[in-house]
């Protein structure tokens, strides 16, 4: 199953531009990025329902609207749209975050996280890269 | 005439009375014509000194002579010469009738003596006493013719007999006249009779008196009656029983003196008797009384002494004194002597006063110093203790007695209690704890001063639950209470922190420890405990729970600010090897290379920062932070680290800001580090919060003191925060929002204040903030 695209929403400049590399150094071609939650929305409402990404890469701790807020935000209304889209929590928070608040995310890696487990994720998520 | 009166006795006035009497008018005649017989009979009586008188004829004509012109008294003579002597004597005439009659019928004389006449001669009634010889006369024939009279007046003897007679009936004393060897009593006076209860007059004493009861006296009556010698009787004592059968036991003292005729015979005893019954008994009174009085003074469990005198001489003092003052002996010494120990102390005095004014003083817990053992100093005791001043038999003051109870025990023991009770006192004051207690039965409170001050309540007595409801803190109050109910059901232990609202609003932490108390039957009847004001602790322990909870969060953050660098770096590490691993060209090609390298140097860099502020922040709190001050050209630097920003924000989307000022040379001396690191600080956060709007950057020289103005249009810094968000820890927004440490402007603030300036915030417009420090140039 290919990989249908990958949303990086993540405020530190640095990271961002790594993750993009590597994701690109694997062969994901289709990568969507932002720096905040509400960034994050808006690239998502200007994607047709067929080029929404497959997996999301969310970062917690970011200025104008966190991780948790942005998720919350699709639970309660975006739900339809963006509900089926996986989430994957990518912070350096250690301590452990109650899953209540983060229904839709499907697994969680620790900062600084292996390339590999970021691989591995990606492909499990969202799929090969195409 | 004087041939008629030839024969008559020629001396004295009743002669020449009758001389010049007119005789033919009586009954008897011419005096011629009189028999022989009277004419002897009134010679006779003419002639005697004794006095007489003589009655002839039927009508019982009146002769007397001189000595009876006294008895007959002023009114009778000299008129009743030559009357009859009825006329004479017409108040006593029947008497003297019967006395005619009996010397006429008998002719025998009629002896009497000391017969009462009632009489009036005088002109008024009078009793008199008579003793006379009333003898018939006969005429020559031997005829009963007259009567002669030799009569002595007895009134005064009577008269004084009767006195005397009086007397000895008054006489205060029993007095008892007895006669012959079977002591006849002749008198007994009144107060004799009221002695022995019956009349005694008249009989043998020994019939006075019943079998048995005068046993003891009647052989001594006879050895007086028979010796002739007194015999006095002291204190006898004699068992009376009267007529209605009242027994009475009697003390007499006595005397039986024999009456001596004038030959020396005995004829009889005059007993006196003093009835000393109540001395008697008095004095037996007394000397039981003494003697109870002895028995309780020996006795006492109360140390009594009995000093005499101004000098104050013991006479006397029980076992208890003695053993009181160490058993020394010191009868009859004085005080001073037989106390030494007491000179300097206050008793003598007392004593003295006591003496002089009579007023009994009363110590009361005296401490007193007194040599109680041999051979060893004075101990301290302390007594309850009376000087009372006591007077002898006539009134005056005689001595003082002492009665002393020794109370060392009570005193010891109630200061020992006292002293406890301060040290418990200091021993609560000094752990700042109040005491307290609750009456379970009317679940009412009370505590003491320091318990009340501690709870912001007044020191009186208050309801439980009012005070749970009212003044506890409606946070703390139900679980105060419940911890209460159930200490109390279970009989246990009450714990318990709350606040107490104060007067003022305000409020205080309070920790309160109490025990129930059970009375015999195991009720819970009250709880008492200890309260401490915990407030202090209480916000010092809020105080650390904060700074662990901020220190808590810091290293949170920390380590997620740390982990940023680190993701970056081990990404791109990890890439890069994975490209040499797969033997790609493009793990050496100079752009990935370049690339690498500036990155792993930017992450270091950012790394070393988060490093470098920890430290200080580390070094300004324990105040390690010093700035080395050197000239330097402040706007080169300004310069500068724009330039190097610039660099570092070549791949990003950042627009480096411009300096808007023309930088005229300023000349500072600073810590160019410690200025750098502001700059750098003000810029990152400007960058952090700048929302991608442009930031601007001034400089002011204003003579003595520059200005540096960092400006950027991002979401602004709250007023309320504008001080707080230069603290340790502290940042105005949402700490899931945005990453960094939050140390930047602390240690911005204190370099800025180390080098005596001042960093604040304003407002800008349309939106964000400016930060603006001002520092001396010098």
């Amino acid at each position: 199953m290919d990989c249908k695209g990958i949303l990086i929403v993540e405020d530190d400049v640095d990271i961002k531009r790594q993750v993009i590399r590597a994701l690109k150094d694997e062969g994901y071609t289709t990568i969507y990025e932002a720096s905040n939650g509400i960034e994050a929305f808006k690239i998502l409402s200007d994607l047709s329902d067929d080029k929404l990404p497959g997996c999301i890469i969310l970062d917690l701790m970011m200025p104008e609207m966190d991780g948790i807020t942005f998720m919350e935000t699709i639970e309660k209304i975006h739900k339809d749209r963006y509900g089926k889209i996986k989430v994957i929590v990518a912070t350096a928070k250690g301590s452990p975050i109650d899953p209540q608040k983060i229904p839709n995310a499907v697994e969680r890696i620790q900062k600084p996280f292996e390339l590999e487990e970021l691989y591995r994720v990606v492909e499990l998520y969202c799929g090969k890269p195409s | 005439m004087k041939n008629e009166f030839s024969w008559l006795y020629p001396h004295g006035e009743m002669a020449r009375l009758i001389k010049t009497q007119q005789w033919d008018a009586t009954s008897l005649g011419n005096p011629t014509k009189w028999p022989s017989t009277l004419k002897a009979s009134i010679n006779a009586c003419l002639a005697s000194d004794y006095p007489a008188y003589v009655w002839w004829g039927e009508e019982f004509i009146v002769f007397y002579n001189d000595a009876y012109i006294a008895l007959a008294g002023s009114v009778k003579h000299p008129s009743s010469l030559g009357k009859s002597a009825k006329h004479m004597w017409p108040e006593i005439w029947p008497l003297l009738q019967s006395f005619i009659s009996e010397a006429q019928e008998t002719l025998k004389p009629v002896w009497r003596e000391n017969l009462l006449m009632p009489l009036e001669r005088n002109g008024n009634k009078e009793e008199a006493y008579f003793s006379f010889s009333f003898n018939p006369l006969l005429n020559e024939e031997g005829d009963f013719s007259g009567i002669n009279c030799i009569c002595s007046e007895m009134t005064e003897i009577q008269q004084s007999q009767q006195s005397l007679y009086n007397y000895f009936m008054q006489a205060p004393l029993p007095l008892v006249v007895m006669e012959g060897p079977k002591h006849f009593v002749k008198i007994a006076n009144a107060k004799y009779e009221k002695l022995i209860g019956r009349p005694a007059m008249g009989k043998e004493i020994s019939q006075v008196f019943s079998k048995g009861e005068a046993d003891f006296y009647l052989p001594i009556l006879d050895q007086v009656f028979t010796t002739g010698e007194p015999y006095i009787g002291k204190e006898s004592p004699i068992t009376i029983t009267d007529d209605s059968g009242t027994s009475k036991n009697l003390y007499l003292d006595f005397g039986y003196h024999p009456f001596k005729e004038t030959d020396g015979k005995i004829s009889g005893v005059l007993a006196m008797v003093h009835d000393v019954t109540s001395q008697v008994e008095a004095r037996e009174k007394a000397e039981a009384k003494k003697q109870k009085f002895e028995a309780l003074f020996v006795n006492s469990p109360a140390a009594m002494a009995l000093l005499r005198g101004p000098e104050f001489i013991f006479e006397k003092m029980n076992d208890k004194y003695r053993e009181m003052t160490g058993n020394r002996d010191f009868i009859d010494l004085p005080l001073v002597e037989a106390l030494p120990e007491l000179k300097n102390q206050p008793f003598h005095q007392i004593m003295k006063k006591v003496f002089e004014t009579g007023e009994t003083f009363y110590g009361n817990e005296m401490k007193v110093d007194l040599i109680q053992k041999k051979d060893r100093g004075p101990e301290t005791v302390y007594l309850d203790f009376t000087y009372t001043r006591i007077s002898d038999g006539r009134g005056q003051p005689y001595g003082i007695y002492i009665h002393a109870v020794d109370v060392t025990y009570r005193v010891l023991g109630r200061l020992a209690i006292e002293e406890n009770q301060n040290r418990l006192k200091l021993a609560l004051k000094g752990g700042n704890m109040g005491t307290w207690s609750i009456d379970l039965s009317n679940n009412s409170f009370r505590g003491d001063d320091r318990f009340s001050e501690i709870h912001g309540i007044p020191a009186s007595r208050h309801d439980v639950q009012e005070t749970l409801s009212k003044r506890f803190h409606p946070d703390d109050a139900e679980s105060a209470g419940k911890n209460l109910t159930d200490a109390i059901m279970n009989l246990g232990t009450y714990s318990a922190e709350y606040r107490m609202v104060l007067p003022d609003g305000g409020y205080r932490w309070v920790y309160s420890r109490g025990e129930v108390q059970v009375d015999s039957d195991g009720k819970a009847i009250s709880m008492s405990g200890i309260s401490i004001d915990i407030h202090n602790k209480k916000m010092d322990e809020e105080k650390l729970r904060r700074m662990v909870a901020a220190r808590d969060e810091f290293l949170s953050i920390a380590s997620h600010e740390l982990k940023t660098p680190l993701t970056s770096l081990k990404l791109q590490s990890q890439l890069h090897l994975r490209l040499i691993n797969k033997n790609s060209p493009e793990a050496y090609s100079p752009e990935r290379v370049n690339d690498l390298v500036f990155q792993t140097e930017r992450q270091v860099l950012r790394l070393t920062r988060l490093v470098d502020d920890m430290l200080d922040v580390s070094r300004i709190r324990t105040g390690k932070m010093v700035i080395v001050r050197k000239p330097f050209n402040f706007c080169d630097l300004v310069s500068d680290t724009l330039k190097s920003f610039k660099e570092h924000f070549q791949n990003s989307e950042y627009e480096v800001p411009e300096l808007e000022t023309n930088c005229n040379p300023i000349e500072v001396t600073w810590d160019r580090m410690r200025i750098e690191q502001v700059l750098n600080n003000l810029l990152t956060n400007a960058i952090r919060y700048g929302n991608r709007k442009p930031i601007s950057i001034k400089l002011s020289d204003q003579g003595e003191n520059i200005q540096l103005e960092v400006i950027d249009q991002g979401i602004g810094v709250a007023p309320e925060s504008r001080e707080k968000i230069f603290d340790r820890f502290e940042r105005d927004v949402n700490a899931n929002e945005v990453s960094g440490l939050g140390l930047g402007l602390f240690i911005v603030k204190q370099i800025v204040l180390a080098h005596r300036g001042r960093i604040w915030i304003e407002s800008n417009s349309p939106a964000g903030s400016k930060f603006i420090v001002e520092l001396p140039k010098q």
